[in-house]
């Protein structure tokens, strides 16, 4: 079921008092300007030539779990969101950030979205305390001071900003009107303004556009409410809660300086964690290993689940602090359960789940059943594939599409008379297949001491297994030699660099972007390929501060 | 209810997946004229346009007619056309014994025009949507989709307005192309620039909107809730209006992608506000609405039942085209690039398994991909299988929607509906001779019984045959890519005249 593919995992609610400790946080970090005056910080805005070619200013969809974590950040966990009104989350190019801002909501959301916003407002105003208790005050009429108030308020949170003083009489209108056509109840008269606020695109979309710098309109900074809710989506997957929402008003989140302050303690809150994780298990697509996309003879549900759990918490160790975020590939420990300790040949029997040293044999996620299982065939190898994956995803190569009308099929094969490895390299020499396989194939073969579900084998096809080859002119035996090769070569941590702006960015760089991800990437190797110090890098440089002017943006 | 324990005469007799269907006069019937064949207020009957795709291709020799496989015409020949019966081929029989033969034609010899191609890409997006693919400045990242709208939608824009929903996006098999949720090619219907529009796969959701949100409770309550409904549904349109007026103040400041994305929510907005205010559905004749909800054939297990869920789903989409709900639609059988274990479907599972060599190298288990095995000589013969039981369920949709009388037709004489796939056949992904069959002849603007051949033609020219007969005025359907020359320009402004009455 498409539904299977929402990726959320229950993290932590913000919480009064998570805001007030990052508030002391950033007052020591900042010497106290976290009450800036409204004028703010001073413009550290670089000459717009300088700015090189920033992304589009776009509007974004939320993903499901972003529409469920912004409602309880807006009115709280008590609100119930049905699984019926989310749609399943995309992804392009391997992330669903990059889905999220590609892709419009279908017919059949937007409808439910209104389904949605009238049961959502129902609920909140029958939960204790309604919005407008957190407002503070009772209204008798719809012309009442208190309308105003409230309206106001709930607007900011609501769409992430303040309300224009049109919009504030808009929806003012709006709630007199529907006030009346209530029979004059005014409270039922704003719970239903509230759903019609939910519905409004300024609420259902992140709308990001950007102010034209001063000496080139075309060259949009971001403004500091849009960067509240870049951060907070960002970095929490959420709306921004009252707090950013405060520093925004106060003009913080402008310069390099403060987003890098802010983005730093909201990456300490526990909440960042699990976004940090999303990045790796969507890159190393480790909720896909199931047996409806990959069936094999020899994988059960139990396997795979806890292979996706040995993802998981790779996914965790590697976006601690003070962990080099290249043990991904590298780590010779894993968290393995017994069932999958003993699937991967380790000597001593473990009881119950826990990190273990791995056999000689493995190194990192390239000899994870994640890896191995998910690129290969039900019931043979492929090396072509494995190859594919390390390239592509681990190095960033590109690799062309085979041609239509080539005969992909390999050799006729008779028990014991070939291996797969020979059979591919016989289809591999014909000359239209050679260009692609001789790109894919040699980063593959050195996991041919690996079967279809990654259990370590010594023959195939009933001869012995050869896991020999070369890859960028450097011969290897086997995987952890093919890894050792990956591990010291400076294109993993730039291919890695590259993901992560990809994925933080929500889109695919453009070739004028290259300078931001080699300039990233030598910050990412000074930190010793911290990940956290690779995302702050990243959300407080120029392209994600600023955004190119789109072809009819009117000025 | 479950249909491979019935006959097919029993669906014959007006069955449905949630019983009988009143097959009586047409929705549409009020407003014709005293012939009931022509509208009352002038012009002829509407025709509505559908694409019913499935994936990865068939056995040419199963669907061709004699001969046309190895037939090249002499170049500078604008192509054949013949009379064509579908009865004797394989893939095509189910339509013969569906009794649709004269309103069917077939199209062969077409090209993509595609230069240099991408299996699978080039043919799915020249059909659909007269372009290349488009690949946001990267094409070799995984990302590319339409770069245009596909034609169901063009029509669905030209009807915009005149029925309930703008177009419905149907899908029977679950999934994504080749699995890979990053993949380009997953969906039929596209708007624009990589824009799709996802298909919706439960025929009791589709029948739910359609037919029951928003329209009044069936039993009347007292007074007093009927008021509070009243007022409910005045202060739901209050809303919409509002945020109608949200989308297009920030429209006004966005560039032309996101525009894109707010124009679909705008008229998603627009044309729930229009059904909100229009109350219930009309019920008459034979837009009667089943009191009972359709069958629902969910994937448990990992397993999808097509034939079933397929079934459902053309019985509910009859009802929307006999009661006009729309006007455009998409219908994906099979996805693109078809990932699925056709073993698994109860009505061909037992006999694809019979097909497969005894000592077979693949092993059984290849076959959870059809698109793999496919690839395979050892495996043609499910291909075939798998493409029979394609054309079967097409019929079936086709015979639903010719039982329902309209004008001095019925449905389907009203209907312009293309069933195609990406390629020509699976085991080289050739697009050589792409294959289109044409159902429905579109209000008498359409020929049936007739099998054209181009000559290299290009495919496009299907998709605006369907929208100049449906009465779409466009100039061009796709867009040329210059880059590729002239020669290779995917888009069209030329129809299959052979097939225009």
């Amino acid at each position: 079921m498409l539904r299977s593919l929402h990726l959320d995992v229950h993290v932590p609610p913000l919480t009064t008092q998570w805001s007030l400790a990052l508030g002391i946080a950033l007052t020591l970090a900042t010497g106290g300007c976290a009450d800036a005056p409204a004028s703010g910080p001073p413009n550290d805005d670089p000459p717009a030539d300088q700015i090189v070619d920033p992304s589009a200013a776009l509007v974004k969809k939320m993903r499901s779990w972003e529409y469920r974590n912004t409602i309880a950040t807006l009115l709280g966990d008590a609100v119930t969101i049905d699984e019926q009104w989310l749609a399943a989350d995309l992804v392009r190019a391997n992330f669903s950030s990059i889905s999220a801002a590609l892709d419009c909501y279908g017919d059949i959301e937007v409808e439910a979205f209104e389904t949605a916003a009238l049961d959502i407002a129902a609920q909140a105003f029958a939960t204790s305390p309604t919005p407008l208790d957190k407002a503070g005050c009772e209204p008798t009429g719809p012309a009442d001071a208190c309308v105003e108030t409230f309206l106001a308020g709930f607007g900011r949170s609501a769409w992430r900003r303040p309300l224009t003083e049109d919009e504030l009489a808009k929806y003012m209108s709006l709630a007199d009107s529907l006030t009346n056509t209530l029979q004059g109840d005014v409270t039922k008269g704003l719970e239903m303004t509230v759903a019609a606020m939910l519905q409004s695109p300024y609420f259902l979309y992140r709308v990001e556009l950007g102010e034209g710098l001063p000496d080139d309109p075309r060259t949009r900074k971001y403004t500091s409410f849009e960067m509240a809710t870049r951060l907070a989506y960002t970095l929490w997957e959420t709306t921004p809660d009252e707090f950013l929402l405060d520093a925004a008003a106060a003009g913080e989140l402008t310069t390099e300086e403060s987003v890098r302050e802010y983005a730093t303690v909201m990456l300490s809150h526990p909440r960042a964690d699990h976004v940090l994780q999303r990045f790796w298990r969507e890159h190393l697509s480790v909720d896909r290993l199931t047996l409806d996309a990959y069936p094999k003879p020899d994988a059960t549900g139990s396997l795979y689940a806890d292979m996706r759990t040995e993802g998981q918490y790779l996914a965790a160790r590697v976006t601690q602090p003070g962990v080099d975020a290249l043990d991904f590939i590298a780590s010779d420990r894993a968290f393995l359960t017994p069932s999958l300790a003993a699937h991967y040949g380790v000597a001593d029997a473990i009881a119950e789940p826990q990190w273990v040293d791995l056999p000689a044999d493995r190194r990192g996620y390239l000899s994870s059943g994640l890896f191995l299982a998910a690129n290969a065939h039900p019931d043979k190898t492929s090396p072509t594939r494995r190859g594919k994956f390390v390239v592509e995803r681990i190095l960033c190569r590109t690799v062309p599409p085979p041609p239509p009308d080539v005969d992909i099929s390999l050799p006729e094969v008779e028990q014991g008379q070939r291996t797969r490895r020979e059979q591919l390299e016989m289809h591999s020499s014909e000359p239209a297949c050679f260009g692609c396989h001789q790109v894919l194939d040699p980063a593959g073969f050195a996991f041919e001491g690996f079967d279809p579900v990654g259990a370590a084998r010594t023959t195939d096809n009933g001869l012995p297994v050869d896991a020999s080859g070369q890859f960028d002119g450097q011969p290897y035996d086997g995987a952890p030699a093919l890894i050792s090769i990956l591990a010291a070569s400076p294109q993993v941590p730039h291919c890695l660099t590259r993901q992560a702006f990809r994925n933080t960015m929500g889109q695919l760089e453009t070739p004028e972007q290259e300078a931001y991800i080699d300039e990233l990437n030598e910050q990412f190797i000074t930190s010793g390929h911290q990940f956290r110090q690779l995302i702050v890098d990243i959300v407080s440089s120029r392209a994600y501060r600023y955004a190119r002017r789109t072809e009819a943006t009117a000025e | 209810m479950r249909y491979n324990k019935l006959s097919r005469r029993t669906f014959l007799r007006g069955m449905s997946a949630f019983g009988p269907v009143a097959v009586g006069l047409p929705m549409l019937h009020p407003m014709l004229d005293g012939n009931g064949t022509a509208m009352a207020m002038g012009g002829a009957l509407p025709c509505r346009v559908g694409v019913w795709f499935f994936g990865n291709g068939l056995r040419p020799e199963h669907l061709f007619p004699e001969g046309v496989v190895e037939q090249v015409l002499a170049a500078g020949t604008p192509g054949t056309v013949k009379a064509w019966d579908p009865a004797g081929r394989q893939h095509t029989q189910p339509l013969a014994d569906a009794g649709v033969a004269s309103k069917v034609s077939l199209v062969t010899g077409t090209r993509p025009m595609a230069f240099p191609e991408q299996a699978h890409h080039d043919g799915k997006n020249a059909i659909l949507t007269g372009s290349y693919e488009w690949f946001n400045g990267s094409e070799a990242q995984g990302y590319a989709g339409p770069r245009s709208p596909s034609f169901d939608q063009l029509a669905a824009n030209w009807f915009e307005g005149q029925t309930p929903f703008k177009s419905l996006t149907l899908g029977v098999q679950e999934g994504y192309a080749n699995n890979e949720p990053g993949n380009s090619g997953h969906f039929t219907s596209s708007v624009g620039p990589n824009q799709y529009l996802l298909p919706e796969y439960s025929p009791l959701a589709v029948f739910t909107r359609l037919f029951t949100d928003g329209a009044p409770p069936s039993q009347p309550g007292s007074p007093a809730d009927e008021e509070a409904a009243a007022r409910m549904l005045m202060a739901r349109r209050s809303i919409l209006d509002a945020v109608m007026g949200d989308i297009q103040t920030l429209e006004a400041n966005l560039g032309t992608t996101d525009k894109i994305c707010l124009d679909q929510h705008l008229t998603a907005i627009r044309q729930l506000e229009m059904r909100l205010a229009n109350g219930a559905i009309p019920t008459t004749g034979s837009c009667e609405v089943p009191s009972s909800a359709p069958q629902d054939f969910p994937t448990l297990n990992g397993i999808q039942p097509l034939r079933d869920r397929s079934r459902a789903m053309s019985d509910v989409l009859a009802l929307a085209l006999a009661c006009d709900m729309t006007r455009a639609f998409s219908y994906q059988f099979t996805v693109f690039q078809t990932a699925f274990n056709f073993g698994q479907e109860p009505a061909i599972g037992p006999e694809i398994a019979k097909t497969f060599p005894p000592d077979h190298d693949i092993g059984q288990i290849e076959f959870e991909s059809f698109h793999e095995a496919a690839h395979f000589p050892e495996y043609q013969e499910a291909v075939r299988i798998v493409t029979n039981f394609t054309f079967t369920e097409l019929a079936y949709l086709l015979q639903r929607l010719d039982e329902i009388p309209e004008g001095d037709g019925t449905v389907l004489s009203n209907c312009g509906i293309m069933a195609t796939t990406e390629h020509t056949e699976p085991m080289s992904h050739s697009t050589e001779s792409m294959p289109m069959v044409l159902a429905g002849t579109c209000s008498g603007r359409l020929r049936g019984g007739q099998w054209f051949h181009g000559n290299g033609d290009k495919v496009s020219k299907g998709g605006l045959t369907l929208l100049r007969a449906a009465g779409v005025e466009i100039e061009r359907f796709g867009e040329p890519f210059p880059q590729a020359g002239e020669a290779n320009d995917p888009s069209t402004t030329e129809t299959f005249t052979a097939l225009e009455a």
